[in-house]
């Protein structure tokens, strides 16, 4: 009796004392709590989930890239997690107002967004000021696809391969432009980087403003003389 | 100009554009014949796009756990990975904290491209 009170009381405070003679009952019940307490995150935001349709942003126009592997997923998570999960285009500011209208809401798993380079990698320090960062203010879940750019060119200029292009770019200075999706985008900025690597000549150049980076889909920049501030190709 | 492959993938298939190179590390499976810029002599060019799913900071590890399986199941069936390979786009998949650790890698290196650019947004 002396011994079952003693281990009793040190239980309680002192974890040397354990194992100690226990109730089956209270055994019971610790199973049941350790079932409720393991259980409950599972139920609420686990093998239920989702209980209720999904969102899933996309911060650009449909029928875009990041649309329609958005489509494409969000069919098949519907099917296999059966609820809808349902696209939410919200275009604008190179994909600014997507994201941040996702950092904003409930983390609960009913709000997500299929994002691209420009608006995670980019933007952060494209854009000054951003009110959120969307490396550290988002949860990255996997990774979807990978696209890579292709520099085509218009079988007018004659040119069937790259080093003929490149040839053709350095003999004639000031002759060729190239084209974007936008400012900033991974479109402008891989040419931008493949022009200072290749020792093409190039210069930033100011062209007309417009509403948004998409609406210049269609301007060209030209190949200029470099100015000093890039440095020539490594 | 260089452009995503999705929004052009038609045009090179009718003979319309000359594909000169892809700016990826790796060939495009879309594209199999077109060389990279790194092939060509500049080492270490990779400026391509990328795509993936992501959730607001906070949410339960279990759902992002759930989500991250499944999408990996997706990516997986072949009818997902052919549809995607004939629009321009490698199927990526893998674990969240892979995916982490690339998006913190892109993030370090478009600051300085966009840096040394002088892009501005408009």
């Amino acid at each position: 009796m002396h011994a079952y009170l003693a281990a009793r009381v040190c239980s309680s405070t002192n974890s040397q004392c354990v194992p100690r003679p226990s109730h089956p009952l209270r055994v019971g019940l610790g199973m049941v709590a350790a079932i409720l307490i393991a259980g409950l995150p599972g139920i609420v935001h686990g093998q239920a989930y989702p209980t209720r349709p999904v969102r899933v942003v996309v911060a650009f126009t449909a029928g875009g890239t990041t649309d329609i592997l958005a489509r494409s997923i969000s069919e098949q998570l519907t099917e296999r997690l059966k609820q809808p999960f349902l696209i939410d285009n919200r275009p604008g500011a190179g994909g600014n107002i997507g994201t941040e209208m996702v950092v904003r809401s409930a983390p609960d798993g009913y709000t997500l967004i299929v994002d691209s380079v420009g608006p995670i990698a980019v933007n952060p320090t494209l854009f000054k000021g951003l009110s959120y960062n969307p490396v550290t203010d988002l949860m990255p879940i996997v990774q979807i696809a990978d696209v890579p750019n292709v520099l085509v060119v218009h079988p007018s200029l004659g040119v069937t391969n790259f080093e003929e292009l490149v040839t053709y770019a350095k003999a004639n200075p000031g002759k060729l432009n190239y084209g974007s999706t936008g400012i900033g985008t991974s479109s402008h900025l891989s040419g931008y980087m493949f022009c200072q690597r290749a020792g093409i000549p190039t210069r930033a150049r100011k062209r007309s403003t417009t509403s948004s980076p998409a609406a210049c889909s269609s301007c060209s920049r030209p190949f200029h003389r470099s100015s000093s501030r890039f440095k020539p190709a490594s | 100009m260089f452009a995503t492959i999705p929004s052009v993938i038609q045009q090179i298939q009718a003979g319309k554009l000359i594909p000169a190179v892809v700016s990826s590390q790796k060939r495009s499976r879309s594209l199999p014949e077109v060389p990279t810029v790194s092939e060509r002599g500049i080492a270490n060019f990779d400026a391509g796009s990328w795509f993936g799913l992501f959730a607001p900071k906070g949410t339960p590890e279990a759902v992002i756990t759930r989500l991250n399986g499944t999408v990996n199941e997706i990516l997986a069936m072949p009818s997902i990975e052919k549809q995607m390979v004939r629009e321009g786009a490698d199927p990526a998949g893998g674990t969240t904290a892979a995916f982490r650790q690339f998006v913190q890698s892109e993030y370090e290196k478009w600051k300085l491209i966009v840096r040394e650019s002088g892009a501005t947004p408009e």
